[in-house]
């Protein structure tokens, strides 16, 4: 039959065509493409590799950074307490200097206004003398008109 | 809508054309149907470009067939020494066909079978059988072009090749004694174990023969039912055109697909083979 008919030539032909192909691109042709290949592998592993390194060095940073908000916020937290601690013990301190220097100048207008009362006083007790004095002179100068009671009126006056 | 009209209109021009046409090409041998097919698809030294030229016999006793392989030769050699250059970090055109190609067979065929370290080696020859046999077949699906693969002796010397490799490899991997031990099943009496030795080593000829035979037939077939549906046209009446063109432009579709899929067969097939044969049966 046609169809299954032996060709012994052909089949040698078969084998000699693929043998100089295979040659050809074994020799020529793979060497380079599969450089090649391997080559941009090679490149792409790499870059993948530098991009885990870069994902793992980000999430590094980003627990580091998380950490140092962390403490700065821990630390803004201290520093608030001990600011608001050392202004309330201000706070208290210039209110005790306030209330002393206060309860200072009261005692001090205190002192003042009582020597000035003193003062006054003094004055006044003096004019109130004078003014009796006075007062007494003229009375008896009008009301006692003999010579006796002027005596005795200027002689009390004395005494006084 | 009107677009598809417009294409409708189209095929149906063409195909009446074809109707009109074909009998003025009709072979001469009239009512020999099995004669003119078997014409078209047979190895022979005559070539038709176009339908109404002259023919075209081949010098030196060159078949068509033989033809058709070296010309797949000079196509692939050509398009790998002119498009793949060295050190080239971003391949354009025909060089990403071809890397596209082999990394195909290098990941799909010959590091899951063989391994990494294994199958390096044998990635030039795999990848060469797969495009060698790839292009062979593609080219016979171009009109006045023959399909080398469709020849049993095309296919019978690239099996034998196979088998050769089979045995060459086995026993140079494992030796002569363990090449044969490794056919014999572990765990069942001599009797048994010595007639399924047997059975096994003529398991290496069947394989090979149905690796041959599988090829050839696929691309026989596919081409003697695109012929067969064509001369319908020519037997029945021209009016049948209407079936058969259809009929025919879909199995040649198809044939495309079986074209890429038997050559993907083939190297897979033989790949498991050389795999089995050189590799301890515990390792495999």
């Amino acid at each position: 039959m046609e169809l299954f008919k032996l060709d012994p030539g052909l089949a040698i032909w078969t084998w000699i065509a693929f043998g100089i192909l295979f040659f050809i691109l074994w020799k020529f042709a793979f060497p380079v493409l599969i450089g090649n290949i391997k080559e941009r592998e090679k490149l792409i592993a790499k870059s993948v590799d530098d991009a885990d390194e870069i994902e793992k060095r980000l999430k590094e940073i980003n627990i580091e950074y998380a950490e140092i908000i962390k403490k700065a916020r821990t630390e803004a937290d201290g520093i608030l307490l001990e600011t608001r601690k050392e202004s309330d013990l201000l706070k208290r301190k210039l209110l005790l200097k306030a209330e002393e220097e206060a309860a200072d100048i009261v005692i001090q207008i205190k002192d003042k206004m009582s020597k000035e009362r003193e003062a006054l006083l003094l004055a006044l007790q003096g004019e109130i003398a004078d003014f009796v004095c006075n007062t007494s002179a003229q009375i008896v100068e009008t009301s006692f008109t003999s010579e006796k009671d002027h005596d005795w009126a200027m002689e009390l006056v004395k005494t006084l | 809508m009107r677009v598809r009209l417009h294409y409708s209109i189209k095929i149906i021009v063409v195909l009446i054309l074809i109707m009109v046409v074909s009998p003025a090409f009709a072979n001469d041998e009239g009512d020999d149907v099995s004669g003119t097919l078997f014409h078209h698809v047979l190895n022979g030294n005559e070539i038709t470009l176009f339908p109404g030229t002259p023919v075209i016999i081949l010098p030196y006793g060159i078949s068509v067939h033989g033809f058709m392989l070296f010309l797949s030769v000079v196509i692939i050699a050509g398009l790998f020494l002119f498009s793949i250059k060295k050190g080239v970090r971003k391949p354009r055109g025909m060089a990403v066909f071809l890397e596209s190609i082999v990394i195909f067979v290098r990941d799909d065929i010959v590091y899951p079978i063989m391994g990494r370290e294994k199958g390096e080696g044998w990635l030039a020859f795999f990848s060469t059988l797969f495009i060698f046999l790839s292009t062979i077949n593609l080219l016979g699906l171009i009109p006045a072009f023959k399909t080398a693969t469709g020849n049993i002796n095309v296919t019978s010397a690239l099996a034998i090749m196979v088998f050769l490799l089979m045995f060459i490899i086995g026993i140079k991997n494992l030796g002569l004694f363990r090449f044969f031990k490794n056919l014999y099943p572990e765990g069942v009496s001599p009797g048994i174990g010595i007639f399924v030795t047997f059975l096994e080593f003529f398991g290496l000829f069947t394989k090979s023969i149905v690796l041959s035979l599988r090829l050839f037939a696929n691309m026989f077939a596919g081409h003697l039912a695109i012929l067969s549906f064509l001369v319908l046209i020519f037997v029945i009446n021209p009016f049948f055109g209407f079936v058969a063109v259809p009929f025919a432009v879909f199995t040649y579709t198809l044939e495309v697909l079986v074209a890429l899929l038997q050559a993907f067969v083939f190297t897979l097939l033989s790949c498991i083979f050389i795999m089995m044969t050189s590799t301890p049966e515990g390792e495999q």
